[in-house]
């Protein structure tokens, strides 16, 4: 680990007295700056911002070494650590199956002691989603006190977080709402009309697979693939990103196998009916996958798990998706979520 | 919709940016008689402060930006290590082995981690047993460089705080005491210790330096009754090696005589 760390260091080093000004490329930075590790530059740090440029650097190799699954990161602008593009695919077994999420990821300048922000630039109708695609987290909210606001503190953002763990809360937040706060009052009521009446309302439930569906429309016109399954939804990468893919490469063109392409759905195709066969493998190899992952990764797999599991085998799985859904966001509501 | 944090935080930024730009980091020593001028005109503080020039020197000002006790108590004790091989050899292990023990509480290795090792870093440079016989003032030199180097500073801060937050979490049911209002344990951390910028209180004090081992002595120039300065010691009865001043809102360094 030290080694690593005194690496990562040294590539950070470099990057920090460049990033502000320079018209290289970050990942081409970074990368030189590894192959000439025997240079004694270590820590230079004096610029206001420069724990940012830091930390952001460090997160963002982290993220393209080591992707959370489900989501894809690249930068804006190869010259600015502090905007970034962020993809979200939605979880298969989940009514956001097959969707593809643009976000762009704001970090302000004293990152990571302030959060970023996120905003959604594909239409999400969810009660934490603000009209314009604002996304309303407690995790990227300043501790400010609020007793009005109805979130729980202890789910704020503090300097230990970071994009995973924000991912994280996102990939969750998505089918377990907080109705405590909503940024969008439509949707909160339409959610919960939703669960309180165990599936039987369904509008909620159907404007969210129609956006998905369009979304997925929206990525087939890009050429992305977008994993339906969850032993593609979480296979890493194969390659690891050398010299010069880092940045560069279209990331979203090559990281999933093309045999995920027979399970898509065209346009106009019902998302439930595959995938049931292979339950328990998918299941396996995801648990064993996550486990490289770092434990909040594995407990957020689990959970992911578990709702594909109550899911599966239901022909009707938008009413299952919402009971196992109901259930949670009940949970979520009498203590943390995490 | 609800109030929006963001902006109230964007305000306070700018104040912040402000003080920012005006006040380094860490101060270099001052008199103490300073504060006379400070608070000329003023009665009850210039009794005091009558009173505390019996007892201390020199002042050293932190930045008040909301870190000021983490950052004061950090540069006083290292200050006191670098002077005394024993404790700092000590105070290394301690802190070499504390990461472990917040990854296990639950904070995010990753990003912990990064913390950590810039703490020791900032802790390695300052090795008493590195120097040759001109030693403390050039290690006192470092210091002063490294605390006023945003970027190591701010972390020293984090990761103190994340050590006191620890121990919070390590004996709540202790610390549960202390907490007015509502919050419970788990939600006070959360909200009042690990983010930056979030001002100290006494519990506070207490947790970090329990956990460091570490006295501290805080003087209170307040409005309170009489024309002396009360002073207080945490952990209670404990031998204090840094020296504190706290005017509401603020903490700074002492120099005793």
């Amino acid at each position: 680990m030290s080694l690593n760390n005194r690496t990562r260091r040294q590539l950070l080093g470099v990057q920090m007295t460049t990033a502000a000004s320079t018209s290289q490329h970050a990942s081409s930075t970074m990368m030189a700056s590894s192959s000439s590790s025997g240079s004694t530059t270590t820590t230079t740090t004096s610029a206001p911002s420069s724990s940012a440029v830091r930390a952001l650097a460090m997160e963002y190799k982290s993220l393209q070494e080591e992707p959370v699954e489900g989501f894809r990161v690249k930068l804006i602008n190869d010259d600015n650590l502090f905007e970034w593009e962020v993809a979200i695919f939605g979880p298969p077994d989940t009514l956001y199956q097959g969707g593809y999420f643009k976000a762009h990821m704001k970090f302000p300048h004293d990152y990571p002691y302030s959060p970023p922000s996120i905003r959604f630039l594909t239409k999400v109708w969810h009660p934490n989603v603000y009209e314009n695609g604002d996304l309303c987290i407690s995790i990227l909210h300043p501790p400010v006190d609020d007793p009005q606001s109805g979130e729980l503190p202890c789910e704020r953002w503090n300097p230990t977080q970071n994009v995973r763990t924000i991912l994280l809360s996102v990939i969750s937040l998505l089918n377990e709402p907080n109705t405590y706060s909503p940024a969008n009052v439509d949707a909160s009521v339409m959610y919960r009309r939703w669960r309180d009446s165990q599936g039987i309302d369904n509008e909620y439930p159907n404007i969210i697979r129609k956006q998905a569906l369009a979304a997925n429309a929206e990525a087939k016109r890009e050429g992305i693939v977008v994993p339906m399954t969850l032993e593609d939804y979480c296979l890493k990468p194969a390659r690891k990103p050398t010299t010069e893919s880092g940045l560069d490469a279209n990331f979203y063109d090559d990281d999933f196998d093309l045999e995920t392409e027979d399970d898509l759905p065209t346009d106009d195709d019902d998302f439930d009916e595959d995938d049931d066969e292979e339950e328990d493998e998918d299941e396996e190899d995801s648990t064993s996958l996550n486990k490289n992952n770092g434990s909040a990764t594995t407990a957020a797999a689990a959970s992911s798990n578990s709702k594909c599991r109550n899911n599966n085998g239901s022909v009707g799985g938008v009413a299952a998706a919402g009971d196992a859904s109901a259930e949670s966001a009940d949970d979520s509501g009498k203590g943390e979520t995490t | 919709m609800e109030p929006k944090d963001e902006e109230i935080m964007k305000q306070q930024r700018e104040i912040e940016k402000e003080v920012c730009d005006s006040t380094p980091l860490v101060s270099e020593k001052i008199s103490l008689s300073c504060l006379r001028t400070e608070y000329m005109g003023d009665d009850v503080f210039s009794a005091k402060i009558q009173d505390l020039l019996k007892k201390y020197k020199f002042i050293r000002r932190t930045r008040p930006d909301g870190n000021c006790f983490f950052r004061a108590f950090a540069y006083s004790y290292l200050e006191y290590l670098i002077t005394n091989y024993t404790a700092y050899q000590e105070f290394r292990k301690l802190a070499e082995s504390s990461k472990d023990k917040l990854v296990e509480l639950g904070f995010p290795r990753f990003t912990l981690e990064d913390f950590h090792e810039t703490f020791m870093e900032v802790i390695k440079r300052v090795d008493p047993d590195c120097t040759g016989a001109e030693g403390s003032e050039k290690l006192q030199n470092e210091l002063h460089q490294i605390f006023n180097e945003q970027g190591y500073s701010d972390y020293v801060v984090v990761y103190l705080r994340l050590i006191t937050s620890g121990k919070l979490q390590e004996e709540a049911e202790f610390y549960q005491n202390f907490i007015e209002g509502s919050f419970t344990i788990e939600e006070f951390r959360h909200q009042e210790v690990e983010p930056m910028y979030k001002e100290s209180d006494h519990i506070h004090i207490i947790a970090l330096c329990t956990a460091i081992g570490a006295g501290v002595r805080v003087e209170y120039l307040d409005r309170g009754e009489g024309s002396t300065v009360k002073a207080h010691d945490f952990p209670e009865g404990s031998e204090p090696k840094v020296y504190l001043i706290y005017r509401p809102g603020h903490y700074d360094i002492l120099y005793p005589n």
